[in-house]
């Protein structure tokens, strides 16, 4: 390993400055792996209405408070937060002045809120002319749909999670996490990346319009293409696989204790029956290919299980592990916090807040090795660097 | 005819990887126009390349849309890298290469010599980028793991389904977003990296963990234990209502109305029904209380329309509703017709096809397919003659001793 570039405190991102115009998840989520990576980030939030996940829980300690929200801690970690009306003309003078120092802007308020305040991209623009800026919305900019309401859980709905995820024949089931949110997120992190590498080759900014809805389905193309290339709507298999057989949750002792296990082939399957003590399972006409195994999934699900109810999931986890079988504890919140492999990786980090204590939070989304990049601070006051924006900014014209 | 501009165009990638994670992170890069060499075993290839949806219900290895959609615009090579000839062809493909993407379990690579000190003595410039289930280092670095298992160790199946209301309930896994996540995290990695390499020359190593971008994936609900000491999770019901799926005409939708603003204007859309004044759904805390009742009523309401006409009703009120979409409807939608999201490409394997296309919109380096996903080893002539100067002797022979 190069040492000297991590002795010289450089990180991926130092010397590039973000500005954020952003509320709840999917915004905030590609600020903060920008400002994780060293990214200067300065978000802008609205006097009037505080960004939601400041209303969201966790809250420290179960009391409410606009600094005290565990949500708006990870996802706004190391930033710098100023509480400006947009509706003021001096705030607006002030807000482009600071585009003019600045790399890239994230937004995810619906297309038309930005325009309506004189900030859009052409806007922005002509204070910066080689500006990157990401615009994130459940629809995208264009298209009849474009100003429709689109939350998290709207998008999973309209984009086909909720068709393909669950049981067939019963009533749609929700997922538990945001996920449209996540993963637009992160593929508008490796967007702006990918447009900041393009800009320093070329000196050319430009506009990147990302929608919730077509970064999850590109996610999807063997769902999509079951049905453009067989006319088929795919069926949701709970945790079934197409491929793979065991490969499901089975429960284990304690209140709500499950194992994951996943069996790739015939191999595997034989090292499980060993484990399970079953060898003759293993020769079973039911059970012995992986097609048989498909077949007769429900019955070796039941063994499995069988197996299973009584054992501690983590034992569990071990013994097959050792036999090479793909297998994972069911992990809660807390369990996550807890577990061993994730503290031997340090991926957690503690800040310490003025309202909120010291708290631990989740680390970042990748180790690097020479220049890791590190939590580089707190989540921010609402408000805390109004201060800060005007003093840097004070005798520049029309402020 | 003058080329279109790419964003990644001066990058280049050799991909070393199955299934999803390493060829969508490999994908992220060939699509924004970063040269990217897939490296596939000889004669099986890619494990994607035996996974469905086939053509027709026919397995085969050109014939897979899974493996087509993730491998487009890329080159693609057969090499063994269990043979010594294999692994110094290897290391020739590293030596103008700025990255490598690739999900060998720890310690392979190692007991090949191609471990990343190895490596960087051929290329000082080099970023290897890893994605494996739990990581490069701790007590877990060497378990098995799969989608599954990342999706339900990383806290996501504990909360899933949504307020299930119930542990009887198995933990639920969705589709296979752990492994698309894990690309696009290492992606966006790797471009952090790049940025450092073309600052200084440095190259690194990248470490990726299925489990901790699940883990991050969590958001609101993944710091739960160290702000309130206890976990989120899918025993518990919607405090508050609307959050639920009702069932219309022909089909489900997802109405989102729990918020007071949103609740009148919900009450608006329905024409102001008299139940709605009766005091029982006044507040959010109360219209949860009351969802027993107030579910036959929602549902009295919705069961009058379609999907799509409750949709176009909550556009004009801007009231967060979503139709639970088939794929169908999706492939159909005409919000995603008029942004040209579904792509057709021609692959001689299964002819034309409609893919899901770019996952967000350049202005002025467009997301582009150039090409179909290789066949199996299709560039193996113009990668290995071409550039690297074997005959074509070589090659019949590279073939036929199964190095390539």
């Amino acid at each position: 390993m190069d040492n000297r570039l991590q002795k010289e405190g450089l990180l991926p991102l130092s010397g590039r400055r973000v500005v954020e115009f952003t509320v709840h998840w999917a915004g905030p989520m590609c600020g903060v792996m920008l400002a994780d990576m060293g990214a200067e980030v300065i978000k802008i939030e609205n006097p009037a209405l505080p960004d939601a996940s400041r209303r969201f829980e966790p809250f420290a300690d179960d009391k409410r408070g606009i600094n005290r929200s565990g949500y708006f801690a990870l996802l706004n970690r190391g930033k710098k937060d100023c509480a400006l009306d947009l509706k003021q003309p001096e705030n607006i003078a002030l807000i482009k002045k600071l585009i003019g120092t600045t790399d890239i802007v994230i937004q995810n308020f619906a297309p038309r809120v930005l325009e309506s305040l004189g900030l859009g991209y052409a806007a922005l623009k002509e204070v910066k002319p080689d500006l990157i800026m990401i615009s994130l919305s459940g629809f995208g900019a264009t298209g009849l749909d474009k100003d429709c309401l689109a939350l998290g859980q709207v998008v999973e709905a309209y984009s086909g999670v909720n068709s393909v995820m669950g049981y067939a024949g019963k009533p749609p089931l929700g997922c538990g996490t945001v996920i449209p949110d996540q993963i637009s997120a992160t593929t508008a992190a490796f967007a702006a990346l990918a447009a900041l590498h393009y800009r320093d080759l070329t000196g050319e900014g430009q506009h990147i319009d990302i929608s919730e809805v077509e970064s999850l389905i590109a996610c999807m193309p063997e769902y999509v293409m079951e049905f453009t290339m067989n006319g088929r709507n795919p069926v949701p298999q709970g945790n079934h696989d197409s491929a793979m057989a065991p490969h499901g949750c089975y429960r284990c002792r304690g209140k709500d204790d499950w194992v994951a296990i996943a069996v790739k082939d015939d191999f595997v399957w034989k090292n499980l029956c060993r484990v399970m003590d079953a060898a003759e399972l293993a020769d079973d006409v039911r059970f012995r290919d992986g097609l048989c195994r498909l077949q007769n999934q429900e019955e070796l699900d039941m063994i499995i299980s069988r197996w299973t109810a009584g054992q501690n999931k983590m034992d569990v986890m071990t013994r097959l592990q050792k036999a090479g079988v793909a297998c994972a504890p069911v992990y809660s919140g807390e369990e996550l916090f807890k577990d061993a492999h994730l503290r031997a990786r340090e991926f957690f980090v503690e800040i310490e807040h003025p309202e909120a204590g010291k708290r631990e939070l989740l680390g970042l989304f990748a180790k690097l090795s020479d220049t890791p990049g590190r939590v580089r601070g707190r989540d921010p006051l609402f408000g805390e660097h109004n201060d800060w924006l005007r003093h840097e900014f004070r005798n520049s014209k029309g402020v | 005819m003058t080329k279109s501009k790419a964003a990644l165009q001066d990058v280049r990638v050799i991909e070393y990887g199955q299934l999803i994670s390493v060829p969508y992170c490999g994908k992220l890069f060939a699509d924004l126009g970063a040269e990217v060499i897939k490296i596939e075993k000889p004669v099986l290839g890619d494990d994607a390349r035996r996974r469905e949806p086939f053509l027709d219900d026919l397995p085969g290895s050109e014939r897979s849309g899974l493996f087509l959609n993730l491998n487009t615009n890329k080159l693609g090579i057969t090499l063994n890298l269990e043979k010594a000839t294999g692994r110094e062809i290897f290391k020739k493909l590293i030596r103008n290469a700025d990255i490598l993407i690739e999900d060998t379990s720890p310690g392979e690579m190692s007991s090949l010599g191609l471990d990343y000190d190895s490596l960087k003595s051929i290329n000082q410039t080099l970023i290897v980028t890893s994605i494996t289930p739990f990581g490069q280092t701790g007590p877990y670095q060497k378990y098995e793991g799969c989608d599954l298992t990342g999706w339900h160790m990383g806290g996501a199946g504990y909360i899933t389904p949504r307020y299930a209301g119930t542990t009887d309930q198995e933990p639920l896994r969705v589709m296979q977003l752990t492994s698309y996540l894990a690309g696009i995290n290492a992606a966006a990695a790797a471009m952090c990296a790049l940025q450092v390499q073309r600052r200084t020359g440095n190259g690194q190593r990248v470490d990726v963990s299925h489990l901790e971008c699940m883990f991050l994936a969590l958001g609101l609900y993944a710091p739960y234990w160290s702000y309130a000491h206890r976990n989120a999770t899918r025993a518990a019901r919607a405090v508050y209502a609307p959050i639920h799926f009702l069932k219309c005409k022909d089909g489900w939708v997802f109405i989102q109305g729990q918020e007071e603003h949103h609740w009148r204007r919900l009450v608006e859309m329905m024409g102001n029904p008299d139940w709605a004044q009766t005091g029982l759904f006044d507040d959010m805390a109360s219209r949860g209380d009351n969802w027993d009742s107030l579910q036959p009523l929602l549902e009295e309401w919705t069961g009058q329309y379609t999907k799509a006409e409750i949709f176009e009703m909550a556009k004009e009120k801007k009231m967060p509703i979503g139709p639970v979409n088939t794929i169908e409807e999706v492939v159909h939608s005409r919000q995603l017709k008029e942004r040209g999201f579904f792509k057709e490409i021609e692959h001689p394997g299964t002819g034309k096809m409609t893919y899901p296309g770019a996952p967000y919109q350049f202005a002025a380096t467009p997301w582009a397919i150039r090409t179909p996903a290789p066949l199996l080893g299709q560039h193996n002539e113009e990668i290995y003659c071409t550039r690297l100067g074997f005959t074509k002797g070589e090659l019949a022979k590279m073939y036929e001793t199964g190095i390539i």
